[in-house]
């Protein structure tokens, strides 16, 4: 009763970034639907309660349910061939709007109205995660078009390559010299 | 107050997410399973870079711990060893009568850059008079990107003193018995002053410019202006909080009983004291910080409003008049500010006037009482107990104490110049 009585209460702020924990999941879906995975109906049902709750209760673990519903769904359904289509950095970006947003919710208590400071943050810091799936994206597409053979260990060496950068990235973007960047 | 970094479910999501996704890709050789691994990845690395090697601690500090009702002040919240915070958040409990700033009284911060002490600030404003404990809450601090959120710590409140804000008052009546040394009111006996008292002989002594040349022509032997001599007079000011009627809506709101004595309490000393008189305070039915004897200067003016400040309507619901000790001297004027609903405040004013005393009741039932509820028992109940104000009041009235209901300026003008006449007149006293 007294989760509802705080939603009531929330700042406008706190509703669109609640509304975006709603909605990226269904993006994510309809993305895959896009892509000619076939939806079945728990999945769906499933999505929206688990976001549904993921939007009310932002600190939650239902977050992570809603991931690997997703990207569960999407490794089971995915039509063969079509793997590597943009929807699928569709569905990446979404996911990362959808976790974007449920740590934004669970900064501070429902009435705080995060600062200007800590968005643009966010802000940045999501536009350069976008940009490394992006690029992640692209080296796949380029190497599918020229059919290099997509194994396990080749996609191992990938993983090992991109943690080193990601962590190298995470490291510079501390170091900036605004400090949070 | 040390608690540990605990990863956020943040973190949790990210890690776990991004693991297995990344797993699922090499184990099943899908590239675009490592695409959608690769932001919730970046996440992961960018917190697990951040992680937080020092636990900070906070605290929290009131800007002043002594306001006048609708004052603001701010609690700040400090957090030492903060080096590896982004993020403060700091939420207060919310208290009755205290305003904050943000509304909810939470507030959260971003960190420009890695800094000890962090601090975050929380506007509040007491809206009635009193002392209250305030600035109490909780404080978390997150890790950059997210990953780490230490906290809520506990952080215990600070004792606020809220002086009654004084309603406006002034009087341009004197006090009926002015008898101390040196003063604005004019006294019985003549000596040096402005206000006139008679035209009489001249006597060695008198100064010249005293001299009334028209008498002394008209007679033929010297004739001098005398006036009265202007001294200061003693207050004593009476509260009555054996019980406090109406509720009470803060500076803003409607006033509870209690509220208009306290008020009018804080602005009768104040006016009083500044003219250079000596001022008392006796608050009847409170447990500590009942007395203050009489004195004058700023000092003793806020010691008052300090006093009227803890008083606690109700701590003590029966008062013996006859051990009561006002510490009061000859001459003295009583200012009894009551709502006159008990016969332990009638008879406590009785006792007063018995002593040979001039007093004043001020009546402190606001004219629109709020009961807070719309209950018709509660309504009528209310009725009943005014029908017994009306005789208590009538023995007030017949033991010849004016009553006057609380108006602000002027209030007390005419029942003061009535008393100054009175003063003058013979009278017996029973002892």
């Amino acid at each position: 009763m007294s989760t509802f009585s705080t939603l009531s209460r929330l700042a406008p702020q706190q509703r669109l970034i609640r509304l975006i924990v709603l909605v990226a999941p269904l993006i994510a879906v309809s993305a895959e639907a896009q892509a000619g995975a076939t939806l079945q109906r728990w999945f769906v049902v499933a999505v929206i309660v688990s976001s549904s709750v993921a939007a009310v209760l932002p600190d939650s673990h239902t977050g992570l349910l809603v991931v690997l519903l997703v990207g569960g769904h999407w490794a089971g359904a995915s039509p063969s061939g079509k793997s590597q289509s943009g929807w699928v950095l569709v569905i990446a970006l979404a996911l990362l709007l959808f976790h974007a947003g449920c740590m934004l919710a669970s900064y501070a208590p429902s009435s705080v109205v995060l600062d200007r400071a800590l968005l643009l943050l966010w802000l940045r810091r999501t536009t350069w995660a976008a940009a490394v799936a992006a690029i992640v994206w692209v080296v796949s597409r380029v190497a599918s078009g020229l059919e290099l053979p997509s194994s396990g260990l080749v996609l191992g060496a990938a993983l090992l390559v991109l943690l080193g950068w990601t962590t190298l990235l995470a490291r510079t973007m501390s170091g900036r010299a605004a400090g949070r960047g | 107050m040390k608690q540990p970094w605990r990863p956020t479910a943040a973190l949790v999501r990210a890690g776990l997410g991004s693991l297995a996704l990344a797993l699922t890709a090499v184990l099943a050789g899908r590239s675009d399973l490592l695409v959608l691994a690769t932001p919730l990845l970046v996440c992961t690395a960018g917190a697990l870079q951040g992680r937080p090697k020092r636990a900070p601690r906070a605290d929290t500090r009131l800007t002043h711990d002594s306001l006048r009702e609708g004052e603001g002040t701010t609690v700040r919240a400090t957090l030492t060893d903060s080096e590896d915070v982004e993020h403060v958040v700091v939420a207060l409990t919310p208290h009755k009568f205290v305003a904050t700033n943000p509304p909810g009284g939470a507030r959260g911060r971003t960190l420009p850059r890695p800094s000890s002490p962090a601090r975050v600030a929380v506007a509040l404003v007491p809206l009635r008079w009193g002392t209250r404990l305030v600035g109490d809450g909780l404080v978390g601090a997150t890790s950059p990107w997210a990953g780490f959120r230490w906290g809520p710590a506990e952080v215990y409140p600070k004792t606020l003193t809220t002086l009654p804000m004084p309603g406006h008052f002034d009087s341009t009546a004197p006090a009926p018995h002015p008898i101390g040394l040196v003063g604005t009111n004019p006294a019985r006996r003549t000596g040096d002053g402005t206000e006139f008292a008679s035209i009489r002989p001249f006597n060695p002594g008198d100064r010249i410019r005293r001299v009334h040349w028209r008498v002394s022509l008209r007679t033929g032997t010297l004739h001098v202006t005398s006036t009265l001599t202007e001294e200061d007079s003693s207050i004593l000011l009476v509260l009555d909080a054996l019980a406090e009627i109406g509720a009470s809506g803060g500076i803003n709101g409607p006033s509870s009983s209690l509220d208009v004595g306290v008020r009018a309490a804080g602005a009768v000393a104040d006016h009083y004291l500044h003219r250079g008189d000596r001022v008392g305070l006796r608050v009847l039915g409170t447990t500590r910080h009942s007395v203050v004897g009489t004195g004058a200067g700023k000092r003793h003016h806020r010691r008052i409003l300090d006093t009227l400040a803890h008083v606690t309507p109700g701590a003590v619901r029966s008062v013996d008049s006859r051990r009561l000790q006002f510490g009061t001297s000859a001459g003295t004027t009583v200012i009894v500010f009551s709502p006159m609903l008990s016969d332990e405040a009638v008879n406590a004013t009785l006792t007063l006037a018995r002593r040979g005393l001039s007093v004043i009741v001020v009546d402190t039932v606001p004219d629109d009482v709020n009961l807070g509820d719309d209950d018709l028992r509660l309504r009528l109940a209310w009725r009943l107990r005014l029908v017994e104000r009306e005789s208590l009041l009538r023995r007030v009235q017949s033991a010849g104490m004016p009553v006057v209901t609380w108006r602000g300026p002027g209030t007390l003008d005419e029942v003061l110049r009535k008393l100054g006449r009175r003063a003058a007149q013979p009278r017996m006293v029973r002892r």
